[in-house]
């Protein structure tokens, strides 16, 4: 069983890892003004698997970037691991994304001209991790996902499934927290899309804190909750946890 | 994100764009080439001026009469042809100098008219004679003169006797050996004026200089011939000498001697530093001139840094936006393509210094062997690329390429990244 070593560390119990309030977020579209968030409120508990569906256009990118940092909310909290991130300084929000939040892209978004074990140290060289020990702990997440035999391999000498498997590996680098998926499998044939999901489960049973963007239940059903979003709020929130994976 | 690791991304990138790298350093290395060819250029000279200087001693003040009515006197010109300054440097003045503070000795010069005949007959054998003035502004390219027999002569106001050029003495028929022989042997000298009249004036050889040096006659035997000439025995005291050269004991006491002979004794006068300071100006003037090409090629060459970082991070957009997801700061980003800028522009300025170094070389042998075969006596490297010079040339390169490189740089580091991902 995978584990992941820096999940469970320094958060009360009663206390839930994510907590948003209010949260809304407005683009400017002309001269009309659109809310892809408008107004969630959502409790999200440490080591939880929390899928966020919907139609396209509902709001569950966008939620997922306000959640990682990469997007501001216009107004509203966003409380994750005891600081509101929506308040947060430039340099607090480069922290949070470099300390606590693992990203995984429907299209992988690996760097083309470098290697896989190259990208998986990426976060780590941006950390500022001195080249042998980030080369040693790129290689061990490499062999974590299966990939020990293609640490040399660039992206495009890789499958889809392995190409998305070294994100994730690159996503474990700098021990997140909270690792925020956005169609993880959108790009993969369905029989790899299980593979990558039996993984994902498997990180989040050791602990990791799982948040995922999918229109495709089968994924969805991956979670512990199903959050469903329809122009931007919240419609309805379902626990839905798939019986205890076998084929891991 | 450490700077080694920023270094080694940035230069990685480059190395991923290679000819466009070194299309874009081309324009930094000519502007280079130019700068460095053209402030190397006259380096050379400018050492040899300055060197020959200070070996003529920069205690020296240089003393000369006031000719021209800007300076305060009166341009005074006699039927006779004499022009006569304002306050002779005469014996009188020469004598106040002296007691000047800081003054050690005085050499005095006494210039000539040019009379149309002059020999010397040394044991009966007549030669022709041409006399040479010292100049006060020597020759600054000029080789110091060598004696075969006997000394220079002395500066002072009662020196007698005559230095005989040894290549004169050889096609009269003296060989080396006779010339040491030569000194204290008696002189007659023999001038002759326009309407035909002649005088001898007796002297004694006190020197033989090697080359075809003109002869040079001491002061006083010069003051015989000018009063014969102007049929004037107090040509001296109204005319005075035509220059002097002041000695003193350091270099303030020059600057204040100068001064004072200038301001309290009404003559002009000039220190081989104020002389240098002018060939300093001179020199300085002329590179920041022929810099300016330089600069005009590296402000070019500087827009197609611009233009290259703008095309590079526009390219890259999607991967600065995964930078920004994995936790760079914006910060670091434009870290990284200043450095990337930096990078294009330091390759530029190696070679353009060493191809700048090479051409001096080349030019420096082409020009001294063109001078040699002119007989034009320069010896000295006309291209000089100095350590400053190498290390001013490469920091300014790098400098050009971080400044062309900020502005695309801010770009990149204020990037939105959620667009950047989504970037094509």
């Amino acid at each position: 069983m995978l584990t992941n070593s820096g999940t469970g560390i320094g958060t009360a119990h009663n206390q839930p890892l994510i907590r948003l309030v209010g949260l809304t977020r407005q683009y400017r579209v002309g001269p009309t003004t659109v809310a892809a968030v408008a107004g969630v409120d959502l409790e999200i508990a440490e080591g939880e698997a929390v899928a966020l569906v919907g139609p396209s256009g509902s709001g569950k990118s966008t939620l997922l970037n306000l959640l990682g940092g990469l997007d501001s909310p216009t107004s509203g909290e966003i409380w994750v691991d005891g600081e509101n991130i929506a308040q947060a300084s430039p340099k607090r929000l480069v922290a949070h994304r470099r300390e606590r939040i693992g990203f995984v892209f429907q299209s992988f978004n690996l760097l083309q001209h470098r290697t896989a074990i190259e990208n998986v140290e990426m976060p780590l060289m941006v950390a500022g991790i001195d080249r042998a020990e980030r080369r040693k702990q790129a290689r061990a997440l490499l062999e974590q996902v299966g990939l020990g035999a293609r640490t040399d391999h660039r992206p495009n000498q890789l499958s889809g499934g392995e190409q998305q498997r070294v994100a994730i590996a690159r996503s474990l680098a700098n021990h997140p927290k909270i690792l925020l998926a956005d169609e993880p499998t959108g790009n993969l044939d369905s029989a790899t899309g299980t593979e990558v999901m039996a993984l994902l489960r498997a990180l989040n049973a050791g602990g990791l804190t799982l948040i995922l963007v999918t229109h495709d239940m089968t994924v969805a059903s991956y979670g512990d909750r199903i959050v469903r979003l329809r122009d931007g709020k919240i419609v309805a929130i379902e626990a839905a946890r798939v019986a205890e994976q076998s084929n891991v | 994100m450490r700077l080694s690791d920023t270094f080694l991304t940035a230069t990685q990138n480059l190395g991923r764009r290679k000819v466009r790298t070194v299309l874009t350093s081309i324009g930094v290395f000519v502007g280079i080439l130019t700068v460095v060819t053209m402030v190397s250029l006259g380096v050379g000279i400018q050492q040899q001026v300055t060197d020959t200087i200070k070996q003529l001693g920069l205690q020296t003040v240089f003393v000369t009469p006031r000719l021209s009515g800007t300076s305060g006197g009166t341009v005074n010109v006699t039927g006779t042809g004499r022009i006569r300054p304002a306050v002779p440097l005469n014996n009188d003045a020469v004598a106040k100098i002296g007691q000047v503070t800081g003054v050690i000795s005085v050499e005095v010069m006494l210039s000539l008219p040019t009379p149309p005949g002059m020999t010397v007959t040394i044991d009966g054998k007549t030669l022709p004679l041409s006399l040479a003035d010292r100049s006060p502004q020597a020759n600054l390219f000029e080789q110091p003169t060598t004696f075969l027999a006997g000394n220079a002569l002395p500066g002072s106001a009662d020196a007698r006797g005559i230095v005989l050029g040894g290549k004169v003495l050889q096609s009269a028929g003296y060989t080396d050996n006779d010339l040491a022989g030569l000194v204290g042997k008696a002189a007659t000298i023999t001038v002759t004026a326009p309407r035909g009249e002649q005088q001898t004036f007796d002297t004694t050889i006190v020197g033989v200089s090697q080359g075809f040096n003109p002869a040079q006659l001491g002061n006083a035997d010069k003051l015989a011939i000018k009063e014969w000439w102007y049929n004037d025995p107090n040509i001296l005291e109204t005319d005075g000498y035509s220059a002097a050269i002041v000695h003193t004991d350091s270099l303030n006491s020059a600057t204040v001697v100068s001064r004072t002979i200038q301001d309290d004794m009404g003559f002009d006068s000039a220190t081989l530093q104020t002389f240098l300071d002018q060939v300093n100006r001179i020199f300085s003037i002329l590179q920041v001139m022929l810099s300016s090409i330089g600069l005009l090629a590296l402000f070019v060459a500087s827009i197609g840094i611009v233009n290259t970082m703008i095309m590079a991070i526009y390219e890259r957009t999607r991967e600065i936006g995964i930078l920004k997801a994995l936790g760079s700061s914006n910060g670091e980003i434009l870290r990284m393509f200043t450095i990337e800028a930096g990078l294009i522009g330091l390759l530029g300025g190696i070679v353009g210094v060493v191809l700048g170094w090479g051409l001096g070389v080349i030019l420096n042998a082409v020009i001294r062997g063109y001078f040699k075969s002119q007989q034009v006596p320069i010896d000295a490297p006309f291209f000089v690329v100095t350590p400053e010079l190498v290390l001013a040339a490469l920091a300014f390169a790098t400098f050009v390429g971080v400044v062309a490189g900020l502005y695309p740089a801010f770009r990149a580091a204020r990037l939105n990244p959620l667009a950047a991902l989504r970037h094509e």
